[in-house]
């Protein structure tokens, strides 16, 4: 289930949200319209998404301003702006209604950031599976761009910025900003050696900023309502809203975007709580990457950046997996790794032989047929994949593993004891 | 490469100089500190993807790839810090859990850059228990053996596909532990240059075939040589079994040696698999002279003895010395002067060629003395005239490869065949042998704002955009390939390319045949020219006419007459009415056999020592890799003695290396300038008015004696056909995929055709050739019937 919101999701409140005719009741167009007409510098657009405290809202959690800023000035060279849509953290379903639900806010949204950073063009790269919300997109982008909204001319202005929807292939590690760069080329989807960044060497080795589909679509509410709007939203510096995609052993699951800041609890609440009046084991609070948190650490949080991090994990996709008393934690950890083997580009050696290492091991463990120390080396194997790839994957295979076994060691050592899981007790043969 | 260092940094407390941009692997290899790497080679892209030269770097919190992280002044790097130590023995673990440990078994053992890493970055124990992994092999062919369940990924081989040799044979497929070097779909690798991913595979996972399981790195001496087949000459390393008995000596494989001059870290695969011709059962071991008929060994002496009574009353007129380009320059330079008793004067070495009536007019040698091959890289446009570098002198092709893509260079052609290049082509214009020298001319004529008679519109506006090209660079280049060397007007083709070159401000460059032509030029193994380039009194008869002859004596110096020279049949048949044949030579040929008196047995190149010039004047000298076998003797030490046998005052030396000495001080001391030499004006070129003519184009491993013999590499041809356009075929009712039989002045052979539509009306084309085809003129006028036709 979807509701609608106050920033990406205002149109869900509207029947066929998804219509230009609905965006455009609501003002939509008016803020590009706006910078484009009254010549904007593009340095105020910048610092007032600085002050809004946007951040990445794909999981990095990157100042979006920041990040803006660190294109170069100079014209003389093309400059892209690519819309990460590919959407594939596991528990992460927030962009897919943006795209189907809310086109034209991300169109918009897109030209307000290409504008800002002086892109002429723009890659909309979607996740393959989305048909409908690619279907939704390449509607709303033919419908601006009759409008001129989009392409050359656009409002009259002699500015140029086209936009391009690009449907992916079915890989998750795409989403992984230069994967997608080499993807968009034509090329497989690697993850480059970093510096240089994206900023200095992108698309083509052209300046590019890569942001989240989530975090674009926010800029025209941000500058519409002002940056200090956004940024004290619920509270003071609490830094405007986010998508929660709540998932899991609730009663019933779904996506809301909802101030940051939030208690952990009042989330809970408005999915009707644990289901079948279970009680909370654990949180994974960001997507599958990010490290779980145990019940009585996230009974007592509140939902925003810092918080989440003081407790040592992170606020990520706003995914949240709940899972309530009734879960093994060794099959939840086999299942993620499952993925993370299934998804390993294969590039570099730590994640390449590392991913399925864990994975073999944690499927011994599920067959009986493991030790403690077995276990006990699982930590060691994360360890040095962690910190040594190309890429962010290695963490993201790394952190489900220590966390778990930082929460949930006795569970793990129960099984490798017993030979069954110490939740489900003794399989039935 | 450190010219002006401007930035410092620390390895390990030690304080290294670096240029700016560069790697912090390269300082530290600059400064002989080790950092352990897989995926990093100097020659190929950056991909960091192996980790394992993770470093640890202040102010980073991770350890930091030493190939990605370029060096910044005042940056401090530590190898041996725990955090690099850790990271060293994580990926080394992570390498090894499904690399097979059974290195006993491995043919890379012992020279394997995984089993050297891990003895020195290991951990020594592992928590692994599982089940490896296993990956089917790929064929790549004959000479590229592949252990697929051992590659570690390191994609070193993919990127010299992509970037090196231009031909992306190998990708990798599938994802994660699933991925896989593979050639997409099933073939071989069919890169000049791709017997080179075997020094660059780190593992045994791509090995070379031939060499597979002949011996082990530790048993090996090592001996620096230079190629022997082409006229770059590439250095190498010939890797020699060495037994108590020199008979039981041999070499097992040949690799590259880094030369950055000449070339660079590769070989051409003939220079890798020639060596298998050492072995060749044809090996002559013993001096021979045929007695009413029959061949018998005799003793050296006797032989020697032999051959100076034959040649005893022999009329100067009717000797004819004929030598290879594959001899050295000292063996030349003894040639001559052995010959010069008998007042010789029909010298040759220009065994593919046919039209030589420019001779006068060329310099010392053809070799371009101002351009380098380094230089070649700078060329912002670059015109090949009627050849195919990649075959012919594949690292001189590689030189114009990496021009297109390091400075974006624009290579036009003009070609009697399509050939297949390895860089983005410009202006390309493929023309028929009659009228490949006119389709030259008019194009001369372009260039000199004149208009170009009876040229199609097609060839005068590629001619014009490439002469427009030339003139407006700043750097350009003529090259002239073999094929235009061949070609029955290859004079005027040389005339017209001279002063073409000229009238763009261009260099020219002459691609060579074999790896001593220079040599043979500066020694006068040529009619014209005694040696370093002073005037004969009498000019002797070049090649063809000696090929003309009836009852002439011959001396054949490492040629096998119907293999190596243009036409092998008239050759052979001036063979077999000749007075009296004296070869020396390596092997035995059948031709040799039934035609030749006596066959005196030569030491093959490793056994040889010498000099070789090569295609930009550089003299290379080699010495011998192991010691003469058999009862063959390295050419220089039998010419000697050919040479004291008829005067006692001829100094013998037993060291080479004061004979090299003596004709490099000749050479610098006799040899006239030859910068002014008048070329005569070329004239305008009609076309030639044959019906039909036949380019025969020699496959690069058919080139010489040696690598005519090497199994694998010959394994790699395919079955010869007769390639013709289907509008040429239906003048003579010739139907696709039909044996044909083909006729030239003195041969009929017959073959396959097939139809390609990219040879030009009025030729046909006989690519790789197997034996039986080489004796047909490498280009000249045929008749062509169908076999059914003659038959009904």
């Amino acid at each position: 289930m979807i509701e609608p919101g106050p920033v990406c999701y205002r149109t869900l409140a509207y029947p066929n949200s998804h219509h230009l005719s609905t965006y455009q009741a609501i003002g939509g167009y008016e803020v590009i319209k706006d910078i484009i007409t009254n010549q904007t510098p593009a340095d105020t657009i910048i610092e007032a998404i600085k002050a809004s405290g946007l951040v990445g809202r794909g999981g990095a959690a990157f100042p979006s301003g920041l990040k803006m800023s660190f294109m170069p000035k100079s014209a003389d060279t093309i400059k892209y702006l690519v819309c990460n849509s590919d959407e594939g953290e596991p528990g992460t379903s927030k962009d897919r209604f943006i795209l189907s639900e809310n086109p034209h806010q991300l169109i918009e949204g897109l030209l307000i950031a290409a504008y800002a950073i002086g892109a002429s063009v723009v890659y909309n790269y979607l996740r393959g599976e989305f048909d409908v919300p690619y279907q939704r997109m390449e509607k709303a982008l033919e419908e601006a761009r009759e409008q001129g909204y989009v392409g050359q001319n656009i409002f009259n202005s002699g500015l140029t910025i086209d936009i391009y929807n690009v449907s992916g292939a079915g890989s998750y590690i795409v989403g992984e900003e230069t994967a997608m760069l080499e993807s968009l080329e034509g090329k497989r989807a690697y993850p480059r050696a970093k510096p240089p960044f994206p900023a200095m060497s992108g698309l083509y080795g052209c300046p590019t900023t890569i942001n989240n589909t989530e975090t674009l679509a926010s800029l025209p509410v941000i500058i519409q309502q002002g940056p200090s709007w956004y940024k004290n939203y619920h509270s003071e510096n609490s830094g405007g809203t986010k998508i929660f995609c709540v998932s899991g052993h609730v009663m019933r699951p779904k996506i809301m975007e909802l101030p940051l800041g939030i208690p952990f609890t009042e989330l809970l609440d408005k999915v009707g709580g644990i289901r079948d009046g279970n009680r909370l084991k654990a949180v994974i609070p960001g997507g599958s990457s990010m490290k779980i948190l145990p019940a009585e650490v996230m009974l007592n949080i509140h939902m925003d950046y810092a918080s989440l991090k003081a407790a040592g994990s992170a606020i990520g996709t706003g995914a949240v997996i709940v899972l309530d008393e009734t879960c093994c934690m060794v099959e939840i950890l086999t299942c993620l790794m499952n993925f993370y083997k299934h998804e390993s580009c294969g590039q570099c050696t730590p994640c390449r032989e590392g991913t399925p290492w864990i994975y073999r091991t944690l499927i011994e463990l599920l067959n009986g047929k493991s030790s403690v120390a077995a276990v006990e080396s699982l930590c060691r194997i994360a360890g040095n994949i962690e910190g040594k790839t190309i890429c962010a994957f290695g963490e993201a295979v790394a952190w489900p593993v220590t966390s778990f076994l930082q929460h949930f060691s006795d569970e793990f050592i129960y099984f490798a004891e017993h030979g069954h899981s110490m939740v489900k007790g003794r399989k039935k043969s | 490469m450190t010219d002006n260092p401007t930035i410092q940094i620390e390895i390990n407390g030690q304080s290294v100089q670096c240029q700016p941009g560069e790697s912090v692997i390269a300082a530290a290899d600059r400064h002989g500190i080790s950092i352990p790497r897989f995926c990093y080679h100097p020659k190929l892209s950056v991909v960091a993807s192996c980790r394992m030269c993770l470093v640890d770097v202040e102010q980073s919190n991770k350890p930091l790839p030493a190939c990605k992280t370029i060096v910044s002044d005042g940056m401090v790097v530590r190898t041996k810090s725990e955090l690099a130590i850790e990271a060293q023995r994580a990926i080394m673990e992570f390498l090894l859990i499904n690399h097979p440990l059974d290195c006993p078994i491995c043919d890379q053992g012992g020279e394997c850059e995984l089993q050297d890493v891990s003895m020195g970055y290991g951990f020594g124990e592992t928590d692994y228990q599982q089940a490896k992994r296993t990956v089917a092999d790929e064929n790549l062919g004959p000479l590229i053996a592949t252990d697929m369940t051992r590659c570690i990924h390191c994609s070193r081989c993919v990127r010299f596909g992509d970037e090196v040799a231009g031909m992306p044979e190998l990708g990798m497929t599938g994802r994660g532990e699933n991925t896989r070097i593979s050639t997409y779909l099933k073939h071989s690798m069919e890169s000049e240059l791709s017997g080179n991913v075997i020094d660059l595979c780190p593992v045994g996972a791509l090995t070379s075939k031939p060499h597979r399981y002949h011996g082990r790195s530790w048993e090996y001496t090592q001996h620096h040589s230079i190629s022997p087949h082409d006229c770059v000459g590439s250095h190498l390393y010939y890797h020699i079994v060495d037994k108590k008995s020199s008979e039981k000596n041999r070499v097992t494989r040949v690799v590259p040696r880094a030369n950055e001059t000449i070339n660079q870290n590769w070989i051409s695969n003939r220079d890798r698999f020639s060596y298998q011709g050492l072995e060749h059962h044809q090996r002559l071991k013993q001096p021979m002279m045929k007695k009413s008929g029959k061949w018998e060994e005799v003793t050296w002496q006797n032989a020697l003895y032999a051959v100076q009574a034959k040649l005893e009353h022999v009329s100067p007129d009717n000797l004819y010395g004929i030598i290879n380009p594959t001899a050295t320059l000292e063996e030349m330079y003894l040639f001559r002067q052995w010959l010069d008793h008998y007042q010789c004067v029909n010298f040759d070495h220009r065994l593919k060629e046919c039209d030589f009536s420019d001779q006068a007019e060329m310099p010392l040698y053809p070799g371009s003395l101002d351009l380098s091959l380094e230089a070649v890289e700078t060329m912002e446009s670059i015109l090949m005239i009627g050849g195919n570098t990649r075959a012919e002198a594949p690292l001189f092709n590689h030189r114009i490869r990496q021009a297109t893509q390091q400075h974006q260079s624009r290579v036009h052609e003009l070609n009697m065949l399509d050939f297949e290049s390895n860089y983005p082509q410009g202006h390309r214009c493929i023309v028929s042998p009659q009228q490949f020298a006119h389709t030259l001319s008019g194009w001369l004529m372009l260039a000199s704002d004149e208009v170009a008679p009876n040229l199609p519109d097609s060839s005068s506006k590629s001619g014009q955009a490439i002469i427009d090209d030339l003139t407006a660079s700043n750097q350009s280049l003529i090259v002239l390939g073999l094929s235009a060397q061949s070609h029955p007007q290859s004079s005027q083709i040389r005339r017209i390319a001279k002063r073409l070159a000229k009238k763009t401000g261009s260099k020219l460059i002459l691609i060579t045949d074999g790896p001593n032509t220079a040599g043979a030029w500066i020694t006068g193994m040529l009619p014209h020219r005694k040696p370093f380039g002073q005037t004969p009194e009498t000019v002797g008869q070049h090649i063809t006419h000696a090929w003309q002859q009836r009852s002439a004596n011959y001396i054949l110096y490492q040629v096998e007459p119907d293999l190596d020279c243009f036409d092998g049949h008239l050759a052979r048949s001036a063979l077999e009415h000749a007075n009296c044949v004296i070869a020396f030579h390596s092997y035995r040929s059948p031709s040799l056999e039934q035609h030749a008196d006596i066959i005196l047995p030569l030491s093959s190149h490793v056994e040889n020592a010498g000099t070789f010039i090569n295609i930009c004047g550089q003299w290379q000298s080699f010495s011998q890799a192991m010691p003469h076998r058999y009862n063959s003797r390295p050419g220089w030490v039998v010419l000697q003695k050919l040479c004291h046998l008829l005067s006692n005052n001829h100094p013998i030396v037993s060291d080479i290396t004061t004979l090299s000495q003596t004709i490099n001080n000749q050479f610098n001391t006799m040899s006239p300038s030859f910068t002014r030499i008048p070329t005569k004006e070329p004239e305008s070129v009609k076309p030639l008015n044959h019906k039909l003519m036949n380019h025969n184009y020699w496959s690069p491993f058919k080139s010489d004696a040696l690598v005519r013999r090497a199994s694998a590499l010959q394994q790699t041809l395919n079955q010869s056909k007769l390639l013709i356009h289907p509008d040429t075929a239906k003048q003579y009712a010739i139907r696709n995929k039909q044996v044909v039989t083909i006729k030239s002045q003195y041969k009929t052979i017959q073959l396959p055709c097939e139809f390609n539509l990219s040879i030009p009306i009025g030729c046909s084309a006989i690519h790789q050739g197997c034996d039986s085809v080489l004796p047909l003129p490498a280009i000249g006028h045929i008749t062509l019937s169908s076999v059914e036709g003659d038959q009904t």
